[in-house]
C-alpha cells in the first residue's frame, strides 16, 4: 500500500478489502487509517479503491471512524460532483448511505441533500438510478415518501417513456409505486400529479399518451375524483379534436362520466337527472 | 422481472357499466323496487364475469373478488327485505348469506385508499348488525350511495406473459403424432447357435430353424407377415422355408422351419450368408417393409466331410478332420487360412499314419523305439504321400531345438513313450514342447504325436479317441484371455500291442 506504483497501491487496497471480508482476523485499525487516508491520494485508481474499501471497512468501524470515513467520502463526492462525474459521484453516494444507514439522521441528510441532487442532475441514467434508489428508501421509510413524490413527478415530467418498449418502460417502476402510496400523501401534493398531466395534456402526442393515462389511473384509484374531472375538463379545452387524438378523447370523455359520477357520489349530489342518464347510458 | 400496471380498457368499461348498475339501485332505494333490482343481479354477474377473465392470475383480483362478495351481499339483502315483505320462511337464510358475503371482504388484503376503507368497514358493520328492522336496509343504500368507489384503470401484469404463454405446453400447437414405424425382431437359432455365429452346416441334411419374432406394433391393415430369404448364393444350392405369420397379440411369437443346403462349397475359405428379408402383406395386395432388427442374418461354412480335404484314407480319421477343421473355425475366427491349410494336410498325414500302423500293427510287440526311428518311419511315410512329399523338413533348428518334422512352418513334435500311458499324463508331459516351437515359428497350431510303447493289457482304443485337440498352456496369459489362443492336436499310436488272441483269457 505504500509502493510507488499507482496500480500496486490500488490492487493492494483492492486485495486487503477481499482478505478482511474472508478472514475478518487480519483486519488491523493501523491499516485502515492509512487506506482512509489514501481516500485524498491525488490519483484515481487510489483514492477510488479507497473509497470502494469503505464496503468492507464497515463492519470494524467504531462510530467515531465511521464519522471520519463518512466526512472522507464526502468530500470526495462533493469534488465529482463539481466535476460533474455524475455517475461516480452517485456510487459515492450510495457508499454514504451504506455507511450511515444505522446513523438516522446523518442518513436522513444524506438521502436530503446528497441523493435528492443527483435525481435531477440532468443525466437521464444518473437521474433514473438516483430515483430508484430513492424509491428503495422510500419503501422502508415513510418520510422519504414526500419527497420522493416531488423527485418522482419531477423526473416523470422531464422525460417521456420508450416509445419502443412501453410494456417495459424503466419509468413504469415509479408509476408503480405512486399505487403503494398513503391516501393523504396523494392528496397533499396532487398538485404535483396533476401538474404532470396537464403537462402530459398540453403536448400530447402518442408518446405521452401512457403517461396521462397513468395519472387518470392514480387519480382514479385514489378516488381524486374531482381533480380528475378538473383534468378531463382542461383536456377538452386544450387537446383539439382531431381523427389522430381521437382515442385520446374517448378516454378523457370515459374519465369525465366516471369522475363527474364520483365527483356527485362523493359530495352526496347525485340527482334523480343524472341516474337517468346512467341508465340510458 | 416485477409486474407492471397496464392500462386494461375493456375492464374498466365493465367496471363503468357495474358501478352504474349498482348506483341505480343505491340511488332512491325503494322496497317496492326490489323485483326490478334483483333482475339486473345477473347482468351485474356477467360483468363480474368479464372482468374476471380479464384480470384472473394477477394480484388486482383481490379487489373484484371483494368487490363481488360486497355485491352478493347487496342482492342478498334485497331478498332479505323481499322475503319478509313477502311473509316468507326463507328470510333468515338471505340476511345470514348476506352478513357472510359481506365478512368476507377483507380490507386487508388489498391496499385500499383509506377513505374507502372507512366507507367499507363501515358497510360491513351495519350488516353484521342487521335483525329484522328493514327500515335499516334503506340507510345502507344510502350510505353506498355517498360511497365513491375506486376505479382500476390499469391491472398489474406480467410483461412477459406472452412469451410464457409460448413456453406454456397448454398454448404449444398439437402435434401431429408421427406415425409408429414397425420394427421387427428376430432371432433364429440353427443347432442350437444363433445364425450371426459363423457355424459350419452339412450339405443334404435337414436342419430345423427355431426362432422368435417380436414386433413393436401390428401394423393396421395387415393380415401377414412373410420372411423370405434373400443371398448372393445360386438359390439353388439351398432351400430356406419358414411358414407365414399371422398378427398375434402377444409380445412375440416362436416360429419354426427349416434350411438345407444342396451341395457342399469347394473351398471352406468363403462364407454362405444368408439374410432375411421381411414383409407385411396388406389386404390390398401392397406390401410394407418393416425395420428388421436381430440375427436375421445365416453365416454359415457348408462344409462336406467326405472332401478330398478331410480324406484321411481311414473314414473315422477323416471326420476327425472334419470335426477339427469346424471347431478351429468356430473356436478360432482370426486364425489365418493359409496356416489352417497346412495344419490340416499335414495333420492328414500324420492321421494316415496312425491308421496305416494299427491297420498293420506297425509297432506290434515293440516295447523299444527310438524317437528318431519313429521319426524316419513316419517321415518316410509323409513323404510319400502326394500333397506333402518334398514339403516335409526333417529336424528344422527352432527356437533353440530341432523339430522332428516341419512342414510350411507348421510342426509335429514326436515323442515315443514306454511308462505313461495315461492319456491326459501324457498330454501334460509332452503338450508344452510343441508350443514353445510353434510359438517360435509365428503359428497357432501345432502337432503331437506320441508312439505309445507302453505294455497293452487291453486292447487298443477305437483310434478316433487317440485324436484330442487341446489348449496348451502358454506364458503370461489365462486360456479365454488371448485374442489368438493357440492349439494342438495330440494323436497317439499305438505301438506295442499284441496279437489280438493274446488278449484272449
Amino acid at each position: 500500500m505504500k509502493d510507488i506504483s499507482v496500480g500496486v497501491r490500488g490492487r493492494a487496497i483492492h486485495a486487503y478489502g477481499l482478505i478482511i471480508r474472508e478472514f475478518p482476523e487480519y483486519a488491523e485499525t493501523a491499516c485502515f487509517e492509512h487506506i482512509r487516508s489514501m481516500l485524498f491520494d491525488k490519483y484515481v485508481f487510489v483514492h477510488k479503491a479507497a473509497a470502494d474499501f469503505a464496503y468492507n471497512v464497515y463492519p470494524f468501524l467504531e462510530k467515531r471512524d465511521l464519522k471520519k470515513w463518512v466526512s472522507g467520502i464526502l468530500d470526495l463526492e462533493n469534488h465529482y460532483y463539481k466535476e460533474k462525474d455524475v455517475s461516480y459521484g452517485l456510487e459515492l453516494t450510495r457508499i454514504l448511505l451504506y455507511l450511515s444507514a444505522e446513523q438516522t439522521v446523518i442518513h436522513k441528510n444524506i438521502t436530503q441533500q446528497i441523493l435528492i441532487k443527483y435525481c435531477d442532475c440532468k443525466n437521464y441514467e444518473t437521474d433514473r438510478e438516483a430515483l430508484e434508489e430513492l424509491t428503495n428508501l422510500a419503501k422502508k421509510n415513510q418520510t422519504l415518501t414526500d419527497i420522493w413524490m416531488i423527485e418522482a413527478t419531477r423526473f416523470l415530467t422531464r422525460t417521456q417513456p420508450d416509445p419502443n418498449y412501453s410494456g417495459n418502460d424503466e419509468r413504469k417502476k415509479f408509476i408503480d409505486f405512486f399505487y403503494t402510496l398513503p391516501e393523504d400523501l396523494i392528496r397533499r401534493n396532487k398538485d404535483l400529479l396533476l401538474t404532470f398531466a396537464r403537462d402530459r395534456i398540453s403536448r400530447l402526442n402518442d408518446r405521452v399518451m401512457i403517461d396521462l393515462v397513468d395519472t387518470y389511473a392514480i387519480a382514479a384509484y385514489f378516488c381524486l375524483w374531482e381533480e380528475l374531472l378538473e383534468l378531463t375538463k382542461f383536456f377538452k379545452k386544450t387537446v383539439p379534436d382531431t381523427k389522430p387524438l381521437a382515442f385520446a378523447h374517448k378516454l378523457n370523455q370515459q374519465a369525465e362520466r366516471i369522475s363527474s359520477t364520483e365527483q356527485k357520489v362523493a359530495s352526496a349530489s347525485l340527482d334523480h337527472s343524472h341516474i337517468q342518464q346512467l341508465i340510458h347510458a | 422481472m416485477r409486474n407492471h400496471k397496464k392500462y386494461a380498457p375493456e375492464v374498466l368499461n365493465f367496471e363503468e357499466l357495474l358501478r352504474n348498475e349498482l348506483l341505480t339501485i343505491y340511488y332512491g332505494f325503494d322496497f317496492s323496487k326490489a323485483e326490478a333490482y334483483l333482475k339486473k343481479e345477473p347482468a351485474v354477474e356477467g360483468h363480474f364475469q368479464k372482468i374476471q377473465e380479464q384480470v384472473e392470475g394477477s394480484t388486482d383480483e383481490v379487489f373484484f373478488n371483494h368487490y363481488s362478495y360486497q355485491t352478493k351481499a347487496i342482492f342478498h339483502l334485497i331478498r332479505w327485505t323481499t322475503a319478509i315483505l313477502a311473509g316468507s320462511s326463507k328470510t333468515q337464510s338471505h340476511l345470514q348469506a348476506a352478513k357472510a358475503n359481506s365478512s368476507l371482504i377483507d380490507l386487508n388484503a388489498y391496499p385500499y385508499p383509506k377513505s374507502f376503507k372507512s366507507g367499507i368497514t363501515r358497510f360491513r358493520e351495519e350488516i353484521s348488525n342487521l335483525e329484522n328492522d328493514i327500515s335499516t336496509v334503506k340507510n345502507i343504500f344510502e350510505s353506498l350511495a355517498k360511497l365513491p368507489f375506486p376505479y382500476l384503470y390499469c391491472i398489474e401484469t406480467d410483461p412477459m406473459v406472452s412469451f410464457k404463454k409460448d413456453r406454456n405446453p397448454v398454448n404449444t400447437p398439437e402435434t401431429k403424432e408421427e406415425p409408429k414405424e414397425t420394427v421387427v425382431s428376430i432371432e433364429f437359432l440353427v443347432d442350437e447357435e444363433p445364425w450371426a455365429n459363423p457355424q459350419i452346416l452339412q450339405p443334404e441334411k435337414i436342419y430345423v430353424i427355431k426362432g422368435r419374432i417380436r414386433i413393436n406394433e401390428w401394423p393396421q391393415g395387415c393380415d401377414q407377415m412373410t420372411l423370405i430369404p434373400v443371398s448372393s448364393q445360386n438359390q439353388n444350392a439351398y432351400e430356406l422355408s419358414l411358414p407365414p405369420i399371422s398378427p398375434f397379440k402377444t409380445q412375440s411369437t416362436e416360429i419354426s422351419g427349416h434350411v438345407v443346403f444342396r451341395y457342399p462349397q469347394h473351398s471352406f475359405d468363403d462364407n454362405m450368408v444368408i439374410k432375411l428379408l421381411c414383409y407385411f402383406q396388406k389386404l390390398d395386395g401392397s406390401k410394407l417393409l418393416p425395420v428388421v432388427i436381430g440375427y436375421d442374418q445365416l453365416i454359415a461354412k457348408v462344409l462336406d466331410p467326405n472332401s478330398h480335404e478331410f480324406m484321411t484314407g481311414f473314414s473315422s480319421m477323416s471326420s476327425a478332420i472334419a470335426e477339427i477343421n469346424t471347431k478351429l473355425q468356430t473356436e478360432l475366427p482370426n486364425l489365418d487360412r493359409t496356416e489352417l491349410k497346412d495344419f490340416l494336410h499335414l495333420l492328414r498325414g500324420i492321421l494316415n499314419y496312425q491308421g496305416f500302423c494299427l491297420q498293420h500293427g506297425t509297432y506290434k510287440n515293440e516295447s523299444k523305439v527310438l524317437e528318431n526311428v519313429f521319426r524316419d518311419r513316419l517321415i518316410q511315410h509323409l513323404v510319400g504321400v502326394p500333397y506333402l512329399g518334398e514339403q516335409i523338413i526333417k529336424e528344422a533348428h527352432l527356437a533353440g531345438g530341432r523339430v522332428e518334422i516341419g512342414y510350411k512352418g507348421i510342426i509335429a513334435e514326436l515323442k515315443s513313450e514306454a511308462k505313461i500311458s495315461d492319456r491326459n499324463q501324457l498330454i501334460a508331459k509332452y503338450g508344452k514342447q510343441p508350443v514353445a516351437y510353434s510359438s517360435g515359428n509365428g503359428k497357432q497350431l501345432s502337432i503331437l504325436c506320441i508312439l505309445d510303447l507302453t505294455e497293452k493289457n487291453s486292447p487298443p482304443a477305437p483310434p478316433r479317441n487317440n485324436i484330442k485337440m487341446i489348449t496348451p498352456e502358454v506364458h503370461g496369459y489365462k486360456t479365454e484371455d488371448m485374442e489368438f489362443p493357440p492349439r494342438q492336436v495330440v494323436v497317439i499310436i499305438d505301438g506295442n500291442t499284441k496279437d489280438p488272441s493274446a488278449y484272449s483269457v
